[in-house]
């Protein structure tokens, strides 16, 4: 069995992004595998370990220094990878699925996992992307995967959870809960060393320019929340349903 | 020897301070009369809690001369007594001093007010991208001032340093009133004696210490954690010096037997894959190349493997070192909230650490007193805490003191001493001799009668007027 884990290397979940002139600022910024890409290598690690066959294989598209992240993987146990190289970050999900739906067409897995969101735009868009472009069902959002005679079954959490029968190759977007994913050890980075990373380019894939329909064109930190107010004793009472009438206006 | 406080007093105190910051209800009696150092409670006869020095200044004029006893309090997270009022009247609770005067970018140094939290003066300069890096484990609660007193130390200690390391200028009541301003924003200084050092570490027996001048750094941009798991605790420690000697510069280098993770493990809900072994060491290594910080990390997981770990894990990601954080750090409140105990701060030179370990074990398995180890083994300093786990309240009295002497002497013999950042306080205070000559205590002696002659200041703690 081959199974196909897409992750996103993001600012790390501890780092400060800073904004300035409309830009994102992420100069010194530590960066990591997405957590949630994170249970779907776990997943697919665990699927092939109790297969006792097959291979998972770490899909990704981004700049240079995304290298590191794959390396993560890798070092986790994924057995090689593919790597779209970009100039810069894209930032649109639709190219990002796009192209690497092209790079996974090649490669003909028999289940695509990936986040089903990456945990720096929050938008949950490119797994659905990718099953689009590859003509294949998704379910997202999962928090549990079994897997049978061609099929996945996937409970997906919700108000209710929902089980969800689709055939494979299926996208499957891992939530937190699935799985607790390990950490990588010395022997796995050592390992990792050695492991193929395949490199292409939008270019090699014939995609340079891509389905790119909305474009960040500015971005401004919120306005910081102003102070709370304090009301003390009984005697403020009267003082608090006024401003809840006049000024909350939710009375 | 000490006046009772009557009401007469505390309405001098009120006219100091004002009636509201004069506390004498039960509740905040009680509060004042514990930290976290066993099961000790001396309760005082008010709380009092100062808004400015000159407040500190007359509060210490009046108790000289009524000859009240005044001690001083921080965040209450000592571990050997130190802001216990033993001998009753005043504790001073500093909690209303809390602002931080000055963030000197230019110089890297800030100004603080003794009674800020730790951790908020650490985010606070984190904002503006410095760092502080003392971290004693009990950072969220205990004060910058209560850190001083008793010199703090903490993981990092093993890199940056304790927080001697990092005061450089103190601001000080003296018993008698007298507020000094040793030191300032200076890297160099010899002008007479070093007073600033003298305070600090001196557990609030020489004066009050109402600012600090503080000295910052720029945070480190990258850190990674490797946790290696051996299956021999001996072979755990001998690697800990191999690591500095192959020029690595840890950041953390940690260690717990397997009592301690497993308590830890459950205390933080978490599980690890070795979790059974015998000891791990959790190795941190922080830098601003994250190039070189790889390399690093690989070869401070090459030197643990080549001392027999029989599994290294990293973890980069944030939240993936805060777990494994999270897990070092409950190690403490874990192992003491599994039964009563008695925790020991022994501190040996770093290589000494396998010897120290394989001694504290052998005596506690002698004498029957279950022990669990952990502690910053690049710092040579094991935390033994001493379990009553299944011991009956009489075998617990009667084996508990000579195990601990017998450990501090076996600590001693190897260079060590008794305390390596908890203090002496008042819990320790009887095995002082064991480590510090008489002569050397009788200069300590005169030290505290020429700060505080009438002995009002945290009376009763780290030494004694006769022997």
């Amino acid at each position: 069995m081959k199974i196909a884990v897409l992750i996103k290397y993001c600012p790390d979940s501890e780092a400060v992004i800073k904004v300035s002139d409309g830009k994102l600022d992420t100069s010194g910024v530590k960066y990591s595998v997405s957590p949630y890409d994170e249970y779907a290598c776990e997943e697919a690690l665990k699927i092939i370990e109790a297969k006792g066959e097959g291979e998972v294989v770490v899909f990704n598209v981004g700049p240079q220094k995304n290298a590191k992240g794959i390396k993560d993987e890798l070092a986790r146990g994924a057995d090689r990878a593919v790597h779209i190289v970009t100039d810069a970050e894209v930032t649109c999900p639709r190219y990002a699925g796009e192209l690497l739906a092209a790079a996974l067409k090649e490669e003909n897995p028999d289940l695509i996992l990936c986040g089903w969101k990456g945990i720096d735009y929050d938008l949950g868009v490119t797994g659905i992307k990718v099953a689009e472009y590859l003509g294949i069902p998704h379910v997202m959002i999962v928090t549990k995967l079994e897997l049978s005679d061609g099929k996945a079954n996937c409970t997906r959490q919700s108000d209710i959870d929902e089980v969800i029968e689709v055939a494979l190759p299926a996208v499957i977007g891992t939530q937190k809960g699935l799985n607790e994913p390990r950490y990588p050890s010395l022997k796995g980075i050592m390992k990792a060393k050695k492991k193929p990373v395949k490199t292409t380019t939008p270019a090699e894939i014939g995609l340079e320019r891509g389905d790119v329909r909305a474009e960040y064109t500015d971005f401004a930190q919120p306005p910081s929340k102003q102070a709370g107010k304090k009301f003390e004793g009984p005697e403020s009472a009267a003082e608090v349903v006024k401003l809840l009438r006049e000024e909350a206006k939710v009375i | 020897m000490f006046t009772p406080l009557s009401d007469i007093h505390l309405s001098h105190l009120r006219s100091i301070v004002g009636d509201e910051f004069v506390l004498t209800d039960p509740e905040s009696i009680d509060y004042a009369s514990r930290d976290e150092t066993e099961d000790l409670c001396f309760p005082p006869e008010c709380v009092v809690r100062p808004g400015t020095p000159g407040e500190i200044s007359a509060i210490m004029k009046f108790a000289s001369a009524e000859k009240i006893p005044v001690t001083p309090r921080g965040g209450g997270t000592g571990l050997s007594g130190g802001a216990l009022p033993v001998h009753g009247g005043i504790v001073l609770y500093m909690d209303r001093m809390h602002e931080i005067i000055e963030i000197d970018e230019g110089n890297l140094f800030a100004v603080v007010e003794t009674g800020i939290i730790t951790e908020m003066f650490q985010d606070a300069v984190e904002k503006v991208g410095l760092f502080y890096p003392p971290d004693p484990a009990s950072r969220g609660t205990c004060f910058i001032g209560g850190n001083i007193a008793e010199n703090a130390g903490g993981p990092r200690a093993v890199k940056y340093g304790v927080t001697k390391d990092w005061v450089y200028g103190l601001e000080v009541v003296l018993p008698n009133g007298e507020i000094i301003n040793p030191g300032g924003k200076l890297l160099k200084n010899v002008t007479g004696y070093n007073l600033t050092q003298l305070f600090i570490g001196s557990e609030g027996t020489l004066g009050v210490i109402t600012k600090a001048v503080m000295k910052l750094i720029p945070k480190p941009k990258f850190s990674a954690v490797l946790l290696a798991a051996f299956d021999d605790p001996h072979a755990a420690c001998r690697t800990v010096p191999v690591l500095f000697r192959e020029g690595l510069d840890p950041s953390a280098c940690e260690f717990m037997e397997r009592d301690a993770m497993q308590m830890a493990l459950g205390h933080v809900e978490k599980t690890l894959p070795n979790s059974d072994a015998a000891a791990h060491l959790l190795i941190e290594i922080d830098g601003n190349d994250e190039n070189r910080l790889a390399e690093e990390i690989e070869k401070a997981g090459m030197v643990c493997d080549e001392g027999g770990a029989i599994d290294v894990i990293l973890a980069e990601s944030g939240q993936r070192v805060n777990e494994i954080w999270d897990i070092r750090r409950g190690a403490g409140e874990a192992v003491k909230s599994h039964s009563i105990y008695k925790e020991e701060d022994t501190v040996v030179p770093r290589a000494k650490l396998p010897d120290l370990f394989v001694g504290v074990k052998k005596i506690c398995a002698d004498r029957r007193v279950r022990s669990v180890c952990y502690g910053h083994a690049g710092d040579g300093n094991l935390h033994v805490n001493l379990l009553k786990d299944t011991l009956t309240d009489e075998e617990w009295a009667s084996r508990l003191p000579p195990t601990i002497t017998e450990i501090f002497k076996h600590c001693v013999s190897l260079g060590g001493t008794i305390s390596g950042e908890h203090g002496i306080g008042w819990s320790q205070k009887e095995y002082l001799k064991l480590a510090v000559s008489e002569p050397e205590l009788n200069l300590m002696r005169g030290i505290k009668k020429l700060f505080d002659p009438h002995g009002i200041l945290n009376p009763g703690k780290v030494i004694d007027n006769r022997n």
